[in-house]
């Protein structure tokens, strides 16, 4: 009797052994790197001596959270992370809708292939490689942008120590490199479109500026809510390597460039600080999850069909 | 008359724009082929005005470091590239059947993880004092393996798959691992081929891990080659001294054209490959981006 049941709940295993064994290794990889690191969060209430490891370190409490948010640096990083990325989110959701609606007017395929083609070359560069090629326009001295700079006005900008320039570098640098991709996703939904709406619209006298208001615009809007609303999920995970290779980790410029993570990642290779890095990456996790599951519900509450999930 | 100046302003805008994104990287090439003094005294200049091989030259005398750091990458892109295909195919084709009674339970947990995550430092600590994989190229290529958004990605491309066909093998007698190898694989091709460019990119261009785990500079991926090489020529061009605080000769002092020419060098060939490979890349991220 008890033995039937057992072999009716083991059923499905059993009919799926192969669905089963199949999905195994890639389960296996996901326990062992994301699900393991998990546990580690303790970490965040203990005073980690690596010696000890993280079971044997002591408990301290909530003192690395303590630390961390009593020092000078949380202010102003959860500002740089904060600031920069809502900035970021609303100037690169702005190009990527702009750039698709001057997509959208050229008639020529082949143009539209190749402007399409060159604004994606960007997006296979390096982010070392994009700092790097940045000097090329704001070294000091031969850089380009910076010697016109000499050139119109006699001032010399240092600008790799002037953090402030950088609130505007950062995110035209995230422009350079993510339009391209970011207006692909916007062109193929204005591809889809009912033409004859524009054509009645321009029988009926239309601009073309108010077509694109009362047509593309609406058209676009869901997919631009969907998005910001989803990116503001992610606001406290800054893109790394921009805000790490693009300065190239000048400390001159730390008061604007310095985010979250690339505070974690200083701590891990420079100082060395594990145990107040972990919190401040515990802290990043929690708020980071309670963020994307608060933004999906708004999300649903816009539109069923907005959520991820 | 109104329709046509619209598309003479998108065109101008564009035209600029896409000027934008090519100007670094011209100018990149510009200094690299520049002589040393011409850039001292005219500055980075678009197209190079006193001509000179110099800097390539000074490379490719000593090119091993340059080599080695084509050699591990190669090796992590390679190597990666097809197991990670492998294990992502692998648990993408289950997700992807609609009769498969775990597919909920199994999503929600490869799910979960792109919500949620334990930070960088107990990754660190798990890669470096449990698994000891400090210095070893294995800790780049196994982290990305399946990747939860390359998962799901491949899944539409699966599901896309008429399940009559499915069917028919099973009717015919063929197990799920046949049915995976004989019919889903060889009609997944293009899909397969779009991912494994998303991958290759992936390890060609990953830095961060390999700063955290490599310290051995026979191991250095191309990436820490160009990162370090560069940093070390800012140092003597700037400090006049090398790395380990010698002064460095006045009439050996490397040129900016040195530190472009390595940019080059590191990075050109592969970018001119994968713009070549573009269009599988658009094709597979438009359907990623709509359905994540």
């Amino acid at each position: 009797m008890n033995s039937e049941r057992l072999r009716r709940k083991l059923k499905p295993f059993k009919d799926h052994r192969h669905l089963l064994m199949m999905s195994l290794p890639a389960m296996i990889k996901i326990f062992i790197f994301s699900y393991l690191p998990m546990f580690g969060i303790i970490m965040a209430f203990k005073d980690y001596v690596p010696a000890k490891g993280i079971a044997g370190s002591p408990w301290n409490g909530f003192r690395n959270f303590e630390f961390f948010f009593k020092s000078v640096d949380a202010w102003r990083i959860l500002r740089n992370t904060i600031g920069l990325n809502a900035l970021m989110i609303v100037v690169e959701l702005l190009a990527g809708v702009i750039v698709a609606l001057l997509l959208y007017e050229v008639a020529s395929r082949r143009m539209l292939k190749t402007y399409q083609s060159v604004m994606f070359f960007p997006y296979f560069f390096s982010w070392v490689l994009v700092g790097l090629m940045l000097t090329t326009l704001l070294n000091p001295g031969t850089g380009m942008l910076t010697s016109l700079i000499h050139r119109m006005t006699g001032q010399e900008i240092s600008f790799y120590s002037e953090p402030w320039y950088w609130i505007i570098i950062l995110p035209l640098v995230g422009i350079w490199k993510g339009t391209g991709f970011s207006s692909l996703i916007y062109y193929s939904a204005l591809m889809s479109i009912d033409k004859e709406l524009f054509e009645a619209a321009e029988i009926d006298g239309a601009s073309k500026l108010k077509s694109i208001r009362h047509i593309s615009l609406p058209f676009l809007a869901p997919m631009m809510v969907m998005l910001t609303i989803l990116a503001i999920g992610h606001i406290l995970r800054a893109d790394f390597g921009l805000f790490y290779f693009v300065p190239r980790n000048v400390s001159l410029l730390y008061p604007v460039t310095d985010v979250l993570d690339t505070y974690v990642f200083r701590a891990l290779t420079v100082s060395g600080d594990f145990a107040m890095s972990s919190a401040v990456g515990v802290f990043q996790s929690a708020v980071g999850f309670v963020l994307i599951i608060g933004t999906n519900r708004v999300a649903k509450l816009f539109n069923k069909e907005y959520g991820l999930f | 008359m109104r329709r046509n100046s619209m598309q003479l302003t998108a065109h101008i805008c564009l035209i600029v724009f896409c000027a934008m994104c090519l100007l670094p990287m011209v100018l990149t090439i510009s200094v690299s082929l520049t002589d040393g003094q011409a850039i001292q005294t005219f500055g980075y200049q678009i197209v190079p005005i006193h001509f000179s091989l110099e800097a390539y030259e000074y490379i490719l005398k000593e090119p091993f470091t340059l080599l080695s750091g084509y050699k591990n990458s190669i090796i992590i892109v390679v190597v990666g590239t097809t197991l990670n295909l492998l294990i992502t195919s692998l648990i993408a084709y289950p997700l992807a059947r609609r009769d498969f009674p775990f597919r909920g339970v199994i999503s929600f947990y490869i799910f979960f993880t792109m919500i949620f995550s334990g930070g960088m430092v107990p990754f660190y600590i798990l890669i470096v004092q449990y698994l000891g994989w400090k210095n070893m190229l294995i800790s780049l290529i196994v982290p990305a393996f399946a990747a939860p958004f390359q998962i799901f990605l491949l899944r539409v491309f699966f599901q896309e798959i008429p399940p009559a066909l499915i069917e028919s093998a099973k009717i015919d007698g063929a197990s799920d691992l046949r049915t995976y190898r004989s019919i889903i694989l060889p009609l997944s091709k293009p899909a397969l081929a779009t991912l494994a460019l998303m991958m290759t990119l992936g390890y060609w261009n990953e830095t961060i891990h390999a700063i955290l785990f490599i310290d051995h500079s026979a191991k250095y991926p191309i990436q820490l080659i160009l990162k370090n090489i560069t940093a070390y020529i800012e140092m003597m061009k700037n400090g006049g001294v090398d790395p380990s605080g010698n002064p460095v000769d006045p009439s050996d002092v490397p040129t900016d054209a040195i530190m472009y020419a390595m940019m080059v060098l590191t990075s050109l060939p592969v970018m001119f490959v994968f713009a070549f490979l573009q269009k599988y890349f658009v094709k597979g991220m438009t359907i990623g981006a709509v359905k994540g």
